[in-house]
């Protein structure tokens, strides 16, 4: 059973008030100093990105395992770093890649496996993001946020859920990168918001190619991957928790035309259902895949396994992030 | 409380945060009105600032800087307190998330007094907080609200954003006042109140989809028409020897909630209301913190007993110290003003 055993913050006020809200024993507005009190078998890394390497590299220098929030580190070169440096000292690390462990995902993987799909031959992944949210407020009314100094803008701290889950399926280390990217939203071309809110990428390897699709205006939001495999189609709606199979017209004629989107239709009841079935068993969780994840990580730190996420896959993610961010359009 | 009766004069620099907020527009032109012609206008974002504009133009020789800008910049903050004789301290966050609320109104409080306190021309500073800071969960039904009501104490039990980071707020306009001889004074007012502010009131109920949840029964509401607020922040700047004092703004007469709905849904047209008892909201909210122990928050407690006494149990309201020390007294009775609110939402398309 873990506890929480401090909060540390630059800003003390912060870290006073999530100790006082969530009762954690010790707050911080130091590492040095909270270190010296205590050792923390795991740090939670929720910072701005570009200080992940220096706290993930303190962290491990000084006994703790670490989970990184996504994006992992600013670039590539950060990345290799940090994960050199938890396997020096021998610490493990992980990366906030929720969606690859949600319900919907490990579903998906599972029906993968038995080959259903056949080979992968393209695949889309499209996630919308709602800037009228928190986050998005945040950076808009402050010149001096910390996302106008990431390399990719508002998408490096978005896309890695994007870029991971097509990666699962494109196994080339460098394939080609194509990218489009653009402001949309008027509201947004103001002085103190210099974002771009519309990025599309393309990435091409030997036999698998991959889209990707980042908006921050069309409506409802998404949050959705399309495998296209030489044997049938696979559709995972995060959103919806449904996982379909889009399988070939198996009647002849109009028949087998209607029968497939009946076909579509009861799997979507089925999962439904079975969204039902788990939410009367509390076990419908907004960040289910997020408790999975966490719950992997300790258990690795406590039996010492493998970490969940591959450190080869967190650092092909971070690699083709910065290929996709070298080809952003200028922002002014 | 005119410039030649107050602590200062009408040249003296006067620093107003949230300007141009929804009561901090109001301040301006009250500071205006009132013989006051050199202010400094903080404003984070470009909502309302046209309105702003239109208030100051109306001064004659006045002297007034619009400065854009972000309390949680320790630069911008020392710019703005630069030579203040008075600090109206309107800005608080509204929206956004608790974070978020905390940031914009307990962090940039902290940066705003932390250079406040270097200021050797300083002669008040008038924090503008709110009835949520107070603790009536705990008061007996029907209980008269007053300045020595206790301070909200459960915040978890509560789960209420608003209440937290106005409590944290004021908690720290006292520490600084304190541990600093800040010469500071506190309003509190109730539900803020007029044109173009928020149409109804989570005390009376919500709107959705054409139905009002009316959880405020025959409560009273402790509205304050927001010109009559004003007058009481201008009044707290600026009367002599009310120093370290704490008031609640409450206007008289204050209609119940049933009344207050009645002329909304007069106002509005075509909206059904449903009543909602306070008991079944009780038992709601405690089905609602059962639920979501139990399911590890798979619905988190939105909604808590605690919450619900704080915001729908009948308690009264006094004003009386306002009206006898800070020398308050409404400009605009509360039947003129509701009248103002509600011809103004029949006007909206």
């Amino acid at each position: 059973m873990a506890s929480v055993v401090a909060a540390c913050d630059r800003e003390p006020l912060l870290a006073e008030q999530l100790a006082e809200r969530y009762h954690i024993p010790h707050h911080y507005s130091s590492l040095e100093e909270m270190f010296r009190d205590i050792k923390p078998d795991i740090v939670h890394i929720i910072t701005p990105p570009k200080t992940h390497l220096q706290i993930g590299s303190y962290a491990c220098e000084l006994g703790s395992h670490i989970y990184v929030e996504k994006p992992f580190t600013v670039n590539y070169p950060e990345a290799l770093q940090l994960i050199d440096i938890a396997n020096r000292h021998n610490r493990k690390v992980t990366v906030g890649h929720i969606y690859h462990f949600d319900p919907a995902a490990r579903q998906m993987r599972a029906l993968v496996s038995t080959g259903l799909l056949g080979e992968p031959v393209h695949v889309e992944a499209i996630m919308s993001y709602d800037l009228e949210t928190e986050f998005g407020r945040a950076f808009q009314y402050d010149s001096k946020h910390w996302i106008y100094d990431l390399p990719g803008g508002l998408f490096q701290n978005v896309i890695s859920h994007l870029v991971e889950k097509v990666l699962e399926f494109l196994p080339d280390e460098s394939p080609s990168v194509e990218v489009h990217a653009f402001l949309r939203n008027p509201a947004l071309r103001k002085e103190e918001s210099r974002i771009l809110d519309e990025l599309r990428v393309m990435l091409a390897g030997k036999e698998v190619t991959a889209q990707l699709t980042f908006s921050s205006n069309f409506k409802p939001a998404h949050s959705f991957l399309r495998i296209y495999g030489t044997k049938n189609t696979m559709e995972v709606d995060f959103n919806s928790q449904a996982v379909i199979l889009r399988k070939g017209k198996q009647l002849p004629t109009g028949v087998g035309r209607i029968m497939t989107s009946l076909n579509i239709a009861r799997q979507y009841q089925k999962a439904g259902f079975r969204n039902i079935n788990r939410f009367l068993r509390s076990d419908f969780h907004f960040f289910a895949g997020m408790n999975c994840l966490l719950r992997a990580f300790y258990s690795c730190v406590l039996n010492n396994t493998e970490p969940p996420i591959p450190y080869d896959d967190i650092l092909r993610t971070t690699r083709i992030m910065d290929l996709i961010f070298e080809r952003l359009p200028q922002r002014t | 409380m005119k410039v030649d009766e107050s602590i200062a004069g009408p040249d003296d620099l006067v620093l107003v945060t949230g300007s141009s907020g929804f009561l901090g527009v109001k301040v301006v032109e009250k500071l205006l009105q009132n013989g006051f012609r050199n202010l400094r206008c903080l404003v984070r974002t470009q909502t309302r600032v046209a309105q702003l504009r239109g208030v100051l133009s109306k001064g004659k020789g006045v002297e007034a800087e619009i400065m854009k800008g972000n309390l949680n910049d320790p630069e911008y903050c020392r710019r703005a307190v630069k030579d203040a004789v008075l600090v109206i301290n309107c800005a608080a966050g509204m929206s956004g998330g608790l974070v978020n609320m905390f940031v914009d109104s307990v962090v940039s409080a902290r940066n705003l007094l932390s250079v406040l306190r270097e200021d050797d021309k300083l002669r008040r500073i008038v924090h503008v907080s709110s009835f949520a800071v107070y603790e009536t969960a705990n008061l007996k039904r029907g209980a008269l609200l007053t300045e020595e009501t206790p301070i909200e104490s459960h915040h978890t039990e509560r789960n209420d954003a608003y209440s937290y980071t106005k409590v944290k707020q004021e908690e720290l306009f006292w520490k600084f006042a304190t541990e600093h001889a800040m010469p500071l004074v506190v309003l509190r007012p109730g539900v803020i109140f007029g044109p173009g502010g928020v149409e109804l009131s989570p005390r009376v109920g919500f709107l959705f989809n054409r139905t009002v949840f009316h959880l405020g029964d025959s409560n009273l509401i402790p509205l304050t028409y927001v010109d009559n607020c004003a007058q009481a922040v201008l009044l707290a700047a600026t009367k002599p020897g009310i120093e370290n004092q704490i008031f609640n703004i409450v206007d008289d007469e204050i209609p119940t909630s049933k009344d207050f709905l009645k002329m909304y849904k007069a106002a509005k047209g075509n909206l059904r209301s449903v009543n909602v008892p306070y008991v079944a909201t009780e038992l709601f909210s405690r089905i609602l913190k059962w639920y979501a122990h139990h399911s590890k928050d798979q619905i988190p407690a939105f909604l808590t007993p605690h919450r619900v006494a704080s915001t729908w149990k009948r308690v009264d309201f006094d004003n009386g110290k306002s009206k006898r020390l800070l020398g308050w007294n409404q400009a605009v009775t509360t039947s003129d003003a509701l009248n103002l609110h509600f011809q103004y939402i029949r006007s909206k398309p």
